[in-house]
């Protein structure tokens, strides 16, 4: 009777405790104070929610527990394919005919410096910390700085809006766009390599085929949920609702038959996004429209299972945390010098700017919370979601520094030179979701 | 055509799937390709069924049948284990918004046809088909055995589970025939006050053979156990009513996210409490109606968003239905199906006509009391549990007789609101069946 009496009291102030939350989140005068605090973007970003997940995880709290957990699998599954299929479905080709010959030299460029300062940083720590029970020759060091490096190499798709902060000219904002949907493609190709060559070992998986089928079964199943998930969505649902069930269905099913076979849900799900956003067919503006609407709920519940898995007691994680962002600090800033030289590019300083300090994207953490699901086993998973998780908190609050350090030195603020401008498209939706929140956050206060 | 070979094509991808793993390995990892699988071809069997005038959502159930364990067995047990979080959060979904419908104010003209139908069908049924089991003795091994008073007592309890209806079906056909009058509304009322009445019953008859059996807990145990189940729950119910109304009030961004996250809460922590979530959604959701300005919001933050997640509900109710049994109980089953039929559909004529309630309510309100699902699965699970001595026989009777209603009593209650000519009078009209 006691012990119910204190799961009741829990559960009221837990549920009142989110009412509250909720309430003082959205009030005016807060969002002032978290802009004169320099937090907004941080808050809007959803980390609260990895926080809430980390609470609710507490054994003292009890919501979220191990049996709760197993039971929301799915729903990360299905967050992991629904960032997969949104970045793919950002990819039409049409942008990517549109670029310049020596954009592809320039992202190879910066990708492999960052990538490569990563690994080396990380492997550093490794050997004189002797973090790891293994040679850093080993597979496992060799998968786990792969995975670091490509979630590290990640440009978010709020790094466009550092540049508005800073008056930047729109061919340099245009281009940075497409610098970070193509990284991201770099991102998803890092991931696949991985997922093929880096199998799962252990029970439950009958088929054995050597890497390079895993890789063309990854591609097969992405094409062929492609092309049913099109004939899905040619036709022509009766309400909104009915388009939501289908896309919800289609992408939950593609996700959930990846990781059955042991693949990543996100690069399944993002090859069927490409498809789709280069198939013809009028079910384009309605999956936009659907994305848009269930991309938040989605994401913020992704990130609170995030937290409810973050392992914080893992020293390990910290440690690599400490190096991983001056090491990606550093190669974003060798990397893209290097790369504007050999590439030709004409950026201005301040897109270069803004490319160095740009934040980690959600896909640096889906890339990295599917490597935790994939391995299980542990190692030094556990350590790598620390350091992009603790990352993508550090370098958002990086971020907002650099940019109220813009505003103190006169330049415009974004939200309210550009803030119309923005179209609340797929460019700037979803995990990088300021650019979105923006426009609607200034309104309020008034 | 394309609808069957889209099914076609999304069992095939499930076949090779499941040829992948060993067995263990299709637990939580496979929930969520089960997940999207039903979801699809759920909602493509609903459409076909719509096209043979059958309800979508006997469609959605007859997916589960056929592509659940017993059949096809494309969807495992575990993943159908981890889907009850879905069907927990569906049931507090739909409870809210039975809640929702219920009008205190607009139900008045309808409350003395309500309570009249409630005691003359539901409790008359009840007394009906607990005379029925106890004289079809020589049918039942189980019962046979036992003296008198023990089968009397077993009899009553088997009554008052088989009585059992379903809010759920009710809402989803009013929702899916966008239904409105007075059927719809006194149907609604009915099934709703018959779920308060069939729990308070079940605990009563449940101390009673317990009693009988020799192993039953004091009569104020038993009291505040029911008190706690009855009362708490209503007492969470508003509580978590005013919570509602607070967000949708005051801070309003993503309520569809904040009504989802407390059905969470509702199905895990409710049951984890004790407490009836049925009961206490529906008491949050009338109490948000009938007290407070967002009823309508509330209302229709839920249906803009809660088709996936019934569509996901009855596939997984159809999912479970244990067919195997049904064979060895089918006999019995079918003649208490029969009673049941009958005790409603004359009780409910009785009921309305001494109510003096109009002649639609009176002619078709008996067809609204016909399905069954979760609460009935959920009493026969809990009859099972209390008495195993009992044996697996008198769960399979049960769950064989909530297994045929499932499946055959929504076509029936559909094709009763279209003959009353309340389908398609809804807010929506003219989009009649298509949610």
């Amino acid at each position: 009777m006691r012990q119910r009496g204190a799961v009741v009291i829990r559960t009221i102030l837990g549920l009142l405790g989110l009412l509250v939350l909720a309430y003082i989140g959205g009030h005016p005068k807060v969002r002032r104070i978290e802009k004169m605090l320099g937090v907004s973007q941080v808050i809007t970003a959803g980390f609260p929610f990895v926080v809430l997940g980390i609470l609710t995880r507490l054994p003292k709290v009890g919501i979220l527990t191990d049996k709760v957990l197993t039971d929301l699998e799915p729903l990360l599954l299905l967050s992991l394919g629904w960032i997969g299929f949104f970045v793919g479905f950002r990819c039409d080709a049409q942008m990517l005919s549109e670029l310049p010959r020596a954009i592809g030299r320039m992202i190879f460029g910066r990708v492999a410096v960052v990538f490569t300062i990563i690994a080396a940083a990380s492997a550093l720590l490794f050997v004189g910390t002797a973090l790891i029970g293994e040679s850093v020759l080993s597979m496992t060091f060799l998968r786990d700085a792969i995975i670091l490096g490509t979630a590290g190499a990640l440009t978010s798709h709020y790094t466009p809006r550092l540049l508005l902060a800073r008056g930047c000219d729109e061919t340099s904002i245009a281009m940075v766009k497409r610098v970070a949907r193509l990284q991201e493609l770099a991102g998803i190709i890092g991931l696949l390599f991985v997922c093929a060559y880096f199998r799962p070992q252990g029970g439950g998986v009958s088929w054995q085929l050597p890497g390079t089928a895993w890789l063309l079964l990854t591609l097969g199943l992405g094409t062929v949920f492609g092309i049913i998930i099109y004939i899905i969505l040619l036709r022509d649902p009766a309400s909104q609702v009915e388009a939501m069930l289908l896309l919800l269905g289609s992408v939950a099913f593609a996700a959930g038959m990846a990781a059955t076979l042991r693949l990543s849900p996100v690069v399944v799900c993002f090859f069927v996004g490409l498809l789709l956003a280069n198939f013809p067919g009028d079910y384009k503006e309605r999956v936009t429209e659907t994305l848009t609407r269930l991309e938040r709920p989605i994401y913020l519940l992704f990130l609170l299972v995030v937290g409810a898995h973050w392992r914080l007691q893992d020293w390990r994680g910290w440690a690599l945390l400490a190096v991983f962002v001056p090491a990606r600090f550093m190669g974003n800033y060798l990397g893209t010098r290097l790369a504007k030289v050999a590439a030709h590019i004409p950026l201005s300083e301040a897109a270069q700017n803004a490319l160095v300090v740009s934040p980690l994207g959600s896909l640096s953490i889906a890339i990295v919370i599917n490597a935790q699901l994939l391995y299980p086993e542990g190692g030094t998973i556990q350590a790598l979601v620390t350091a992009i998780v603790g990352g993508a908190i550090a370098t958002e609050i990086v971020v907002q520094l650099a940019t109220r350090t813009a505003a103190d030195a006169g330049i415009p603020d974004a939200r309210e030179d550009v803030a119309p401008a923005y179209n609340p498209t797929l460019d700037d939706t979803y995990g990088d979701l300021p650019a979105l929140q923006a426009p609607e956050q200034e309104k309020s206060p008034s | 055509m394309i609808l069957i070979l889209l099914i076609l094509s999304l069992a095939g991808l499930m076949q090779a799937a499941r040829s992948f793993t060993t067995g263990t390995a299709m637990d939580s990892v496979g929930t969520a390709q089960a997940f999207g699988y039903l979801l699809l071809t759920g909602f493509f069997a609903g459409l076909l069924f719509k096209r043979i005038r059958l309800p979508k959502l006997t469609g959605y159930l007859a997916t589960g049948i056929i592509v659940g364990p017993p059949v096809l067995g494309l969807v495992s047990q575990p993943s159908l284990d981890t889907l009850k979080l879905v069907s927990g959060v569906a049931t507090a979904l739909i409870a809210l918004t039975a809640g929702t419908e219920l009008q205190l104010r607009a139900l008045k003209p309808l409350l003395r046809s309500i309570l009249w139908i409630t005691l003359v069908a539901v409790c008359g049924t009840t007394v009906l088909l607990t005379i029925t089991v106890f004289f079809a003795r020589p049918l039942l091994p189980f019962l046979a055995q036992l003296p008198i008073l023990q089968a009397a007592a077993v009899s009553l309890l088997l009554g008052v589970v088989m009585t059992a209806q379903s809010p759920a079906v009710v809402v989803a056909l009013r929702t899916e025939m966008n239904a409105e009058g007075p059927l719809t509304s006194t149907v609604l009322g009915v099934v709703v006050i018959a779920d308060l009445v069939v729990i308070v019953m079940f605990a009563i008859a449940s101390t009673l053979a317990k009693a009988a059996f020799g192993t039953g807990a004091g009569v104020v145990t038993t009291l505040r156990v029911l008190a706690w189940e009855l009362l708490g729950s209503m007492a969470a119910g508003v509580l978590i009513g005013l919570m509602l109304w607070f967000y949708l009030k005051k801070v309003r961004a993503s309520s569809g996210l904040f009504i989802l996250l407390t059905c969470c809460v509702i199905a895990e922590v409710g049951r984890r409490l004790d407490f009836d979530p049925l009961l206490l959604a529906l008491a949050a959701g009338t109490f948000i109606r009938n007290v407070t300005s967002v009823g309508d919001k509330l209302h229709d933050a839920i249906e803009s968003s809660a088709l996936p997640i019934y569509v996901v509900f009855f596939a997984v109710a159809g999912a479970t239905i244990h067919l195997k049994e049904l064979p060895l109980i089918f006999v019995p089953a079918l003649l208490f199906i029969l009673v049941r039929a009958g005790g409603f559909l004359w009780g409910a004529q009785l009921g309305a006509r001494i109510a003096k309630a109009p002649e639609v309510v009176r002619r078709y309100a008996g067809f609204g009391l016909l399905p069954q699902a979760g609460l009935a699965l959920a009493l026969a699970l809990l009859f099972s549990r209390t008495f195993p001595e009992l044996g697996s026989a008198a769960s399979a009777l049960l769950l064989g007789i909530v297994a045929l209603n499932e499946i055959m009593a929504p076509a029936i209650y559909r094709f009763a609101l279209v003959r009353s000519g309340e389908a398609g009078q809804g807010r929506h009209a003219g989009s009649a069946g298509e949610h």
